[in-house]
């Protein structure tokens, strides 16, 4: 029965981390955990900050959240790190930054399953549901009414389109149930966009980005925006006033979105804290693909890579001029 | 408006070391290039910030022309080289959301080239022409707001 199996999948990998954890803890190899704890039935991120405190640990579907967001938060402390692929391939790309130190860090990864869209889940099921998941199959029960579907349909589409579900870097890793199979969604998605007349893209875009209230969670949830002091913070010179015309937050999008490209590794933690649920992966998706296709970039699979614009080619394409 | 009526505002951004004294040797030796052309000269095209371009759109420019020295001859090295990768994925983006990517131009003029300066001032204009008002991307009047809100 799937639900019996979706219960001990996941509390079988959360107990192999929270003892893993606990042992950093004990060899004096880390003075502080970032994680995920329970809450409400589903995961939010938690730093650990002693053994006891680990109890509350859990590792599921939800925690989509990329946590080396939090690694510049507690520079100089030896942390213990929980990754997934993302997570462990925005990493790297911190490492080349030069954002965090490789010693202070013990990275343990885990094989990530995927993660599953709450806010579809909640949608469907109203907000009080409880999910048993398993590796293909995820169990909800909301409403005193229990329903088996396949896991795939409700992951994230980015999580869909994931082609490292498994860590590229870490110290430890734990088996976890990994992730059955890949279809670029998002991918097919940014093509059909493309295909469309100029007009219609525009309206798109426009429909979607009038949605921001600029509230800058997008920001905060990106390991890659780490700024000391943010162009739409900047008061002198002072570049978006505290209007909120359309053309304002159309130009937070686009010089956030350039600004991640080809450093974005598509964990999703802006679109999952996007309070309009804005489109944000499509923009940015079709940036870091361009980066691909041009320069043959892609951010935190091998340490040591250069990002593709800190460095240039005499022999780039030139097909620009007027 | 028709379109031999449209006097399209152009915001230039030019390197100091090739471009800028290439628009100053136009000037010097009275080569005529049309005036919708607004000059403002930074030290080198890889100063360019894309922030630049956005705000120069919103606040009433048709079109956004940099220019700079020929790759290669950058006189910092590469600043060149760094400008051309990133507004070239620069204005992909633009042109996969949908707005017109006539609006970015960029080009290469050296010291000497003061004909091509003109030549070049002449084809961002004509082309600007063709696409017509920036009307997308372009901060509204007071009165627009109250017509139609943000």
């Amino acid at each position: 029965m799937v639900y019996e199996m979706g219960e001990n999948l996941k509390e079988e990998t959360s107990l192999k981390l929270k003892t893993l954890f606990e042992k950093l803890f004990d060899e004096n190899k880390a003075e502080l955990v970032i994680g995920f704890s329970t809450y409400k039935n589903i995961s939010k991120p938690q730093v650990f900050k002693s053994k006891e405190e680990l109890k509350s640990f859990v590792f599921d579907g939800f925690s989509s959240q990329n946590l080396s967001t939090f690694l510049r938060k507690f520079k100089g402390k030896k942390i213990g790190i929980l990754v997934k692929g993302c997570d462990s391939r925005s990493i790297i790309a911190l490492l080349e930054e030069g954002q965090v130190k490789r010693d202070d860090l013990t990275v343990v990864g885990i094989n990530c399953p995927g993660m599953l869209d709450k806010r579809r889940l909640k949608s469907e099921f109203g907000s009080n549901f409880m999910v048993f998941e398993g590796a293909e199959e995820i169990q909800i029960e909301a409403n005193a009414k229990s329903t088996q579907k396949e896991r795939f349909e409700y992951l994230y589409e980015h999580c869909k389109s994931c082609k490292y579900p498994d860590p590229v870097f870490y110290d430890y890793i734990v088996e976890g149930y990994k992730k059955s199979k890949t279809e670029d969604t998002l991918g097919s998605r940014i093509e059909s966009i493309e295909k469309t007349d100029k007009e219609e893209r525009w309206k798109y875009f426009e429909a979607e980005y009038s949605k921001c209230i600029r509230c800058y969670a997008c920001r905060e949830a990106c390991p890659m925006c780490y700024c000391e002091e943010c162009f739409v913070d900047s008061q002198n010179p002072r570049w978006l006033s505290k209007n909120f015309t359309n053309t304002e937050k159309q130009i937070w999008s686009f010089v956030r979105i350039y600004h991640q490209a080809g450093r974005c590794t598509e964990c999703g933690s802006c679109f999952a804290s996007c309070p309009e649920e804005i489109d944000l992966m499509y923009m940015i998706g079709k940036m870091n693909r361009n980066i691909k296709e041009n320069y043959g970039f892609e951010t935190g699979l091998k340490p040591g890579a250069k990002p593709a614009f800190t460095t240039y080619n005499p022999n780039d394409p030139d097909g620009f001029e007027t | 408006m028709n379109n031999k009526d449209f006097n399209p505002k152009i915001l230039a951004l030019l390197c100091n070391w090739c471009s800028y004294a290439g628009a100053d040797l136009a000037g010097i030796s009275r080569l005529q290039y049309p005036a919708n052309i607004r000059i403002i000269r930074l030290p080198c095209s890889g100063r360019v910030n894309p922030l630049y371009i956005l705000k120069g759109l919103e606040e009433g420019a048709d079109a956004v022309w940099i220019s700079g020295c020929h790759p290669g001859d950058c006189h910092y090295g590469s600043g060149n080289y760094y400008a051309r990768r990133r507004l070239s994925l620069f204005k992909e983006m633009l042109e996969f959301v949908g707005f017109e990517g006539e609006r970015v131009k960029l080009s290469w003029i050296s010291a000497s080239e003061g004909p091509r300066f003109q030549q070049a001032a002449k084809e961002v204009t004509e082309s600007v022409k063709s696409v017509g008002e920036n009307k997308k991307f372009r901060k509204k009047s007071m009165e627009e707001v109250l017509e139609d809100g943000v």
